[in-house]
C-alpha cells in the first residue's frame, strides 16, 4: 500500500499552533475515551460469544441425532418391556414356556456365534495390520541405513571437493609461476631480438663498408686504366715526335696497341710492368724479357738450397670466414695466397715472422679450390667450384680473364710451362688446356673419372683421379701414355722443383713418391700412425729442396717425413683444431703454412 | 503531524458494539439467539451485516425471508447513513451495546431505500465523494483521478483497509498552496426530533432545520473568511444553525457530536474537514439533546 502523506500545514497554522493544540488535544482525548468505552470493553466479549455460538452450532445436529437415538432406544426398551408383560400372563403353560426359553436360547447362541465370527475376523485383521507394521518398520530401517550411507557419501564428496579445490589452488599457483617465467622469457626474447636487430644493423653497416671498398677498388681500377691510357697516350706523344715517319709506317702495319706497346716496352725495358701480351710478339718478347730479367721460364725461378724443418708455430691467424681450401707461396717472394669457401683470395706477406695481410681479390663467384702462382710471381690462377677459373694479376682489382667451360667444380688449375697456357682438371671428367692470351679453351681431354689434381711439366700433363689412378698425358697428342694405380682415391699431386719426382696423396692415408725418370715406378710410400687423409682435397707437398714431404692430417696434425730415410721426422700438433686442407712451403725454405677447415692459417718455422 | 495521523486512524477504526435481535414476530423454526457484532462507525449497515443475515437465516424457512432491514426503538435505520452517524443520532447516550432489531418482512417502502446489491452502496458512496469534491475543488481533483483510483477508494472502504483508502483520499484532502483551505467545506448537520417516532417536520420556530424534503442542513461555507482568518466550528453553527449554540446566559441544551465526540467550538473547520470527515468526505454532524443526567 502506498505510504500516506498528509496535507501540508500552511503558514497560518504555525501562528495558531499554541492555541491549536488545545482543541486538538481535546479531540484526541475524546476519541480515546470513546474507544475505551465503546470498543475495547466489548471486543473480547463479543469475540468469545461468537466462538461459543459457532461451537454450539456444531453440536446442535449431534445433539439432535443423539436425542433421536435415545428416543429410539427408549421406545425399543419400552416395547421389550411390553413383550415381557404379555408373556407373564401365560406362565401357567409350562410347555409353551419351555418352547419360549428354547427359542431364546437358540437366539442367544446364534448371536454368540456371530460374535465369535466377528472376534475371529477382527483377530485376523489385527494380525494383518501387525504384519504391515513390521514391514513398514523394516523399510524404515532400510531407508535409515540408506540415508546414513548417503550422508557418508556426502561427507566423502565434501572432502574430495576440498582436495580438488586445494589442488586447484596449487595448479593455479604453478600456473602463475609459469606465467611469470613466460613473461621473463618473453622479455629476454625481446632483448635478443633487439640485439639481433642491432647486429643486423652492424652487418648492414659492414656490408656497406665493403661495398664502399669495392666501389673504391672500382674507382682505383678505373683510375689505373685512365692512368694507363694517359701514360700510353703520353708515351705515344714522346715517340711520335722524333720518328714521325716510322711511327706512321708501323701504325699502317699493325694498328694501335701492339706496336705501341712494343715501342713502349723497348724504351722502358727496365720497367716490365705492362702485362698485356700479344700473339705476334710472344716468343721474341719473352726471350728478350727473360734475358733482361734473368728469369728461367723453363725451370724453377728459384733454386732452394735447403729447406728447414719446421718445429714450431710462429703465428696462427683466422684468415678467412669459412673453410680454407688452398694455400700457396709465391715462386719469387714471401707472398702467400690463401683461398677458400668464402670466395676471397687473400694475399699475405711474411714479415719478421708474422703474417701481414696485403690485399684481397674478391671477384670470384664461388668458393676457391686451388691457387697457383706463375713463375714470375705476378699472376695467380684460381680455380673455383662453379666451373670458372680466374686469372688475376696480383695487384689488380678484377681478374684478367675468367675461363669458363667446365661444367662442374674445377679442382686444379696450373700454368703450363709456356706462360700463355694453363691446364685445368675438373669433376666433369675433362682436362682442358687454355690459351691465356685470348682466355679461351684450346683443347679438351676426356678422362674417365673425376680429376682431383693436375700437374704440368714441359710436354707432359699428369692427373690424379678418383678411380685410384694417376694418368700421364702427352699434351701434343692428347693421348694417355701411362697409368699408375694407387691404393686409394688420389687427392693431390706435387712434383719436385727439378721435375724428377712426383708425390701423390691418396685416401688410403698414404703418400707415394714416383720417380719420373725411372719409368714411373713407385719408389717410396710414406705412412704414419695418426695420419689420416681428411678429405678429397688434402694436399701433400715436397719441400723446395726435395728432402722433405709434408701433409696435414684430419685431426689437425702436420706430418713431415724425410724422403731420403723414409722416416717420420716431425708431427706438429696442437695448432689446428680441424682437418688440415693444404700445406705450402715457401721457396726460401724457411716457412711452412698450413690451412684448415676451421678458418685458420698457421705459420710454422724452426726458430 | 503524528497526532493528525493518530486522529485519522482513530476515526477509521472506531467501532460500536451492537446486538442484533430477531424481531419476535418473525417466523422461526427454533429460537434465534441474538448476534453480537462490533460495527465500524465509518461503514454502512448493508455492507457489514452479511454475517447477521447468515446467522438468522439458519433458523428461518427460506420462503419467509424478504429483504433484511433494521430498526432501533421503532425507527427504521437508513442504510445510506454511516453507522456512526446513526448511532450518534439515535443511541449515543443510551446503554451499550446498541440493540438493533432485525426484520425480514414488511419492508417500509416509504422510509427506506432498497439495497439488494453491493453496487447500490458503491454508487451512492461514489456520488457522495463527487459531491464533496465539487464543493472542495470544483470537482477538479476527482475528475483527474482514474477509474482505478475510484475503485480503490471503494475497495478500501469495503475491505476496511486504511492505507489503501487514504492513499487516494489524501489527494482529495489537498488544497492549492495559495489558498488556505478548500473552496467550501462539505458538511451535513442532522438533528433528531423531540418526537420520537417522527424524525421529520419540526416546529416552525426552528427555522432552517431539517424537514422531510431536507433531512439535513447543507450550505455553502468557506473555511477562510474575507480577512483570511480560519473559520471554526462555532462560526459554522452561528452561521447555519445558531440554535445549537449555547446562549450566553442559558444552559447547554444541545450536544454537537461528530464521530461520538464533542469537539471544542474553536476547532477550525478546515482541520475538521480534513481529519474528521467520513470516508465519503462529508462531515456528518449530529445535534442531539443534552442528556439530563
Amino acid at each position: 500500500m502506498a505510504a500516506v502523506t498528509f496535507p501540508a500545514v500552511s503558514g497560518s497554522w504555525s501562528k495558531a499552533n499554541m492555541s491549536a493544540a488545545a482543541w486538538k488535544r481535546h479531540i484526541i482525548r475524546q476519541l480515546k475515551h470513546r474507544d475505551r468505552t465503546q470498543k475495547y470493553m466489548y471486543q473480547d466479549l463479543i469475540k468469545s460469544y461468537n466462538k461459543l455460538l459457532e461451537r454450539t452450532k456444531i453440536f446442535d445436529p449431534l445433539n439432535e441425532r443423539l436425542q433421536v437415538e435415545f428416543l429410539n432406544i427408549f421406545s425399543d426398551h419400552l416395547n421389550s418391556r411390553l413383550d415381557v408383560t404379555s408373556t407373564v400372563h401365560r406362565l401357567e403353560d409350562p410347555e409353551t414356556l419351555q418352547l419360549q426359553h428354547q427359542k431364546e436360547v437358540t437366539k442367544l447362541e446364534k448371536t454368540n456365534g456371530e460374535l465369535a465370527v466377528q472376534i475371529y475376523e477382527l483377530g485376523q485383521n489385527l494380525q494383518i495390520k501387525q504384519k504391515e507394521l513390521e514391514e513398514l518398520q523394516s523399510r524404515l530401517k532400510g531407508v535409515e541405513g540408506f540415508f546414513s550411507g548417503v550422508v557418508k557419501r556426502n561427507v566423502e564428496l565434501h572432502e574430495s571437493v576440498k582436495k580438488i579445490t586445494c589442488e586447484n589452488t596449487n595448479i593455479k599457483q604453478r600456473y602463475d609461476e609459469l606465467l611469470k617465467q613466460h613473461r621473463t622469457k618473453e622479455e629476454e626474447l625481446q632483448k635478443i631480438t633487439n640485439d639481433l636487430s642491432e647486429a643486423t644493423a652492424g652487418i648492414v653497416k659492414l656490408k656497406s663498408l665493403q661495398a664502399d671498398d669495392m666501389n673504391n677498388d672500382n674507382d682505383r681500377e678505373c683510375q689505373a686504366r685512365w692512368a694507363k691510357q694517359l701514360a700510353s697516350a703520353a708515351a705515344k706523344v714522346i715517340d711520335t715526335t722524333p720518328k714521325t715517319v716510322q711511327c706512321n709506317e708501323d701504325t699502317a702495319n699493325t694498328d694501335e696497341a701492339p706496336a705501341v706497346i712494343r715501342r713502349a716496352f723497348r724504351s722502358a725495358s727496365a720497367t716490365f710492368l705492362s702485362p698485356i701480351f700479344t700473339l705476334k710478339e710472344n716468343i721474341l718478347y719473352k726471350m728478350r724479357r727473360v734475358e733482361s730479367l734473368c728469369d728461367d721460364f723453363k725451370g724453377p725461378s728459384f733454386v732452394c738450397w735447403s729447406s728447414r724443418l719446421p718445429t714450431k708455430a710462429l703465428e696462427i691467424v683466422e684468415a678467412h670466414e669459412s673453410d680454407i681450401n688452398a694455400a700457396k707461396f709465391s715462386s719469387i717472394s714471401q707472398t702467400l695466397a690463401t683461398g677458400g669457401d668464402d670466395r676471397i683470395i687473400k694475399l699475405w706477406d711474411v714479415v719478421a715472422g708474422r703474417l701481414e695481410s696485403r690485399t684481397s681479390l674478391q671477384r670470384s663467384s664461388s668458393g676457391i679450390t686451388s691457387i697457383e702462382f706463375d713463375p714470375t710471381g705476378y699472376r695467380i690462377l684460381a680455380a673455383s667450384y662453379e666451373g670458372a677459373v680466374h686469372l688475376w694479376e696480383v695487384n689488380a682489382c678484377r681478374p684478367t680473364y675468367v675461363l669458363t667451360g667446365h661444367r662442374h667444380k674445377v679442382t686444379a688449375a696450373k700454368f703450363k710451362s709456356l706462360y700463355h697456357q694453363a691446364v685445368t682438371g675438373s669433376f666433369d671428367r675433362t682436362l682442358k688446356i687454355w690459351d691465356l692470351n685470348r682466355g679461351a679453351c684450346t683443347d679438351t681431354i676426356q678422362v674417365s673419372s673425376y680429376c682431383s689434381d693436375v700437374v704440368s711439366l714441359e710436354f707432359l700433363v699428369i692427373s690424379g683421379h678418383h678411380d685410384k689412378k694417376i694418368r700421364f698425358w702427352d699434351c701434343r697428342t692428347k693421348v694417355c701414355t701411362n697409368e699408375i694405380p694407387v691404393e686409394g682415391r688420389v687427392t693431390s699431386l706435387n712434383v719436385t722443383c727439378d721435375h724428377s719426382q712426383l708425390l701423390s696423396c691418396s685416401r688410403d692415408d698414404t703418400l707415394k713418391v714416383v720417380d719420373l725418370r725411372k719409368m714411373n715406378c713407385c719408389r717410396q710410400t710414406f705412412r704414419a700412425d695418426g695420419f689420416k687423409c681428411g678429405s678429397d682435397i688434402t694436399k701433400a707437398i715436397f719441400s723446395p729442396d726435395g728432402s722433405f714431404v709434408t701433409a696435414g692430417s684430419a685431426d689437425g696434425t702436420l706430418f713431415v717425413w724425410n724422403v731420403k730415410t723414409g722416416k717420420l721426422e716431425a708431427s706438429l700438433a696442437g695448432q689446428h683444431s680441424s682437418c688440415v686442407n693444404a700445406v705450402t712451403w715457401s721457396t726460401s725454405g724457411e716457412y711452412v703454412v698450413s690451412v684448415d677447415r676451421g678458418k685458420k692459417a698457421v705459420l710454422w718455422s724452426d726458430y | 503531524m503524528t497526532d493528525d495521523k493518530d486522529v485519522l486512524r482513530d476515526v477509521w477504526y472506531g467501532r460500536i458494539p451492537t446486538c442484533f435481535t430477531l424481531y419476535q414476530d418473525e417466523v422461526t423454526e427454533r429460537e434465534a439467539e441474538p448476534y453480537y457484532l462490533l460495527l465500524p462507525r465509518i461503514s454502512y449497515l448493508t455492507l457489514v451485516t452479511d454475517k447477521v443475515k447468515k446467522h438468522f437465516l439458519k433458523v428461518m424457512k427460506p420462503e419467509d425471508v424478504g429483504e433484511m432491514w433494521f430498526e432501533y426503538e421503532g425507527t427504521p435505520l437508513k442504510w445510506h447513513y454511516p453507522i456512526g452517524l446513526l448511532f450518534d443520532l439515535h443511541a449515543s447516550n443510551t446503554a451499550l451495546p446498541w440493540n438493533i432489531i432485525v426484520h425480514f418482512k414488511n419492508f417500509p417502502e416509504a422510509e427506506l431505500l432498497h439495497c439488494l446489491y453491493k453496487d447500490t452502496i458503491e454508487a451512492y458512496f461514489m456520488s457522495c465523494i463527487k459531491e464533496a469534491d465539487a464543493l472542495k475543488h470544483k470537482s477538479q481533483v476527482i475528475n483527474e483521478m482514474q477509474k482505478k483510483d475510484h475503485k480503490q477508494l471503494w475497495m478500501g472502504l469495503q475491505n476496511d483497509k486504511f492505507d489503501q483508502f487514504w492513499a487516494i483520499n489524501r489527494k482529495l484532502m489537498e488544497y492549492p498552496a495559495e489558498d488556505l483551505g478548500f473552496r467550501y467545506i462539505p458538511f451535513r448537520i442532522y438533528q433528531v426530533s423531540f418526537n420520537i417516532h417522527v424524525p421529520i417536520l419540526l416546529q416552525a420556530n426552528l427555522a432552517g432545520v431539517a424537514s422531510s424534503e431536507r433531512p439535513f442542513i447543507q450550505k455553502l461555507f468557506r473555511p477562510v473568511d474575507a480577512d483570511g482568518q480560519l473559520q471554526s466550528l462555532g462560526d459554522l453553527l452561528k452561521d447555519v444553525f445558531p440554535i445549537a449554540l449555547t446562549p450566553e446566559d442559558g444552559e447547554k441544551k444541545f450536544q454537537v457530536m461528530i464521530h461520538g465526540i464533542e469537539p471544542l467550538l474553536e476547532t477550525p473547520m478546515q482541520w475538521l474537514s480534513e481529519h474528521l470527515s467520513y470516508p465519503d468526505n462529508f462531515l456528518h454532524i449530529s445535534v442531539i439533546p443534552q442528556p439530563t443526567d
